[in-house]
């Protein structure tokens, strides 16, 4: 903070955590949030619905993605149901199965979707067209294994690691 | 615009509180809408959207900056706090590597081998090693694999 900051409101006790400075950032919350001057604002923590920096980069120490708090069984057929706001599904299944299909994306083109096996069997996905993932049948997700996906739009497919 | 509140006083120009609301400071770099969203040049901070979605132009993990891991058999990967993606350089071929477990479910860690092909590296038993399917997991170098905790089965899952 500069020398020329200022209690803002001071008298007034409630008020007494706002600065600004002459450089036009402002300081608040116990000093816990503030900017400086270029629109850089570090926090504590940002809880919000959306982030929406599509036209910029996202840097992230710890990358936390939302875990299903379920499991879904999986049976021969089954299609992977997508939950919202989830990008970890968690699923198992009691034999190995095939004809899996992928979730219905929910937001769009690049969305990343996760798929956990938790169990010892093999889950394997039906063709293309069926399954919305790119190489159909020749994706497995092996016991105890995971695939990541992301959806293109375009192809209209998943396209997995 | 709505009228500024404070606006009379000089240094004060820079936070503007409109009839619609919304607030604008940080020499107009910082502001809000009256409808909750912020757009600001950049944010430093734990972000927590998780009722919401995160829409990216780049995603950029962190990663370690220092000299890779010179892992041994039997190791285990350090995992620096707020970093997702971690190098090892094995000096050969290691096995029963152990990653460290988390408390954050749904976290995301990416371990880079940059190793030669020969130096593979291969994990300890599910119950050691914390990886799910143990010692078939296997980092070819040089290669990386992504992996996912899962804290109800208290494990990583790796593609």
């Amino acid at each position: 903070m500069s020398l020329a900051a200022v209690a803002f409101m001071a008298p007034n006790g409630r008020f007494r955590n706002l600065f600004i400075t002459d450089g036009g950032s402002i300081v608040s919350d116990r000093a816990a949030f503030s900017t400086d001057g270029a629109g850089n604002l570090t926090t504590t923590s940002v809880t919000t619905s959306n982030v929406n920096a599509a036209q910029d980069p996202v840097t992230s120490g710890t990358l936390q993605l939302v875990v299903s708090s379920g499991i879904q069984t999986l049976v021969n057929g089954a299609n992977i149901a997508a939950i919202n706001n989830t990008t970890v599904l968690r699923t198992t299944a009691a034999a190995n199965v095939t004809a899996l299909s992928m979730p219905v994306p929910i937001s769009g083109n690049g969305q990343l979707s996760l798929i956990i096996n938790t169990s010892t069997h093999s889950m394997t996905f039906d063709i293309a067209n069926n399954s919305g993932m790119a190489d159909g049948t020749s994706a497995v997700i092996q016991t105890n294994r995971m695939v990541l996906s992301v959806w293109n739009n375009t192809e209209g497919l998943y396209y997995h690691t | 615009m709505a009228v500024a509140y404070f606006a009379a006083v000089d240094r004060f120009r820079n936070l503007v509180v409109t009839d619609g609301g919304n607030i604008i400071s940080d020499n107009g770099n910082f502001s809000t809408d009256g409808a909750g969203n912020l757009t600001a040049t950049s944010i430093i901070a734990a972000i927590n959207a998780s009722s919401g979605n995160v829409n990216a132009g780049t995603l950029q993990l962190v990663e370690t900056t220092n000299t890779a891991q010179v892992i041994t058999t039997g190791g285990t990967i350090t995992v620096p706090a707020n970093t997702s993606v971690v190098r090892v350089n094995p000096g050969a071929a290691v096995t029963g590597i152990i990653l460290p477990t988390s408390t954050i479910n749904g976290q995301i860690l990416i371990v880079i081998n940059i190793a030669v092909a020969a130096n593979t590296v291969t994990f300890a038993t599910a119950a050691t090693s914390h990886v799910a399917d143990g010692t078939a997991a296997v980092i070819t170098g040089p290669a990386m694999k992504v992996f996912v905790w899962d804290t109800t089965e208290g494990f990583w899952y790796h593609s």
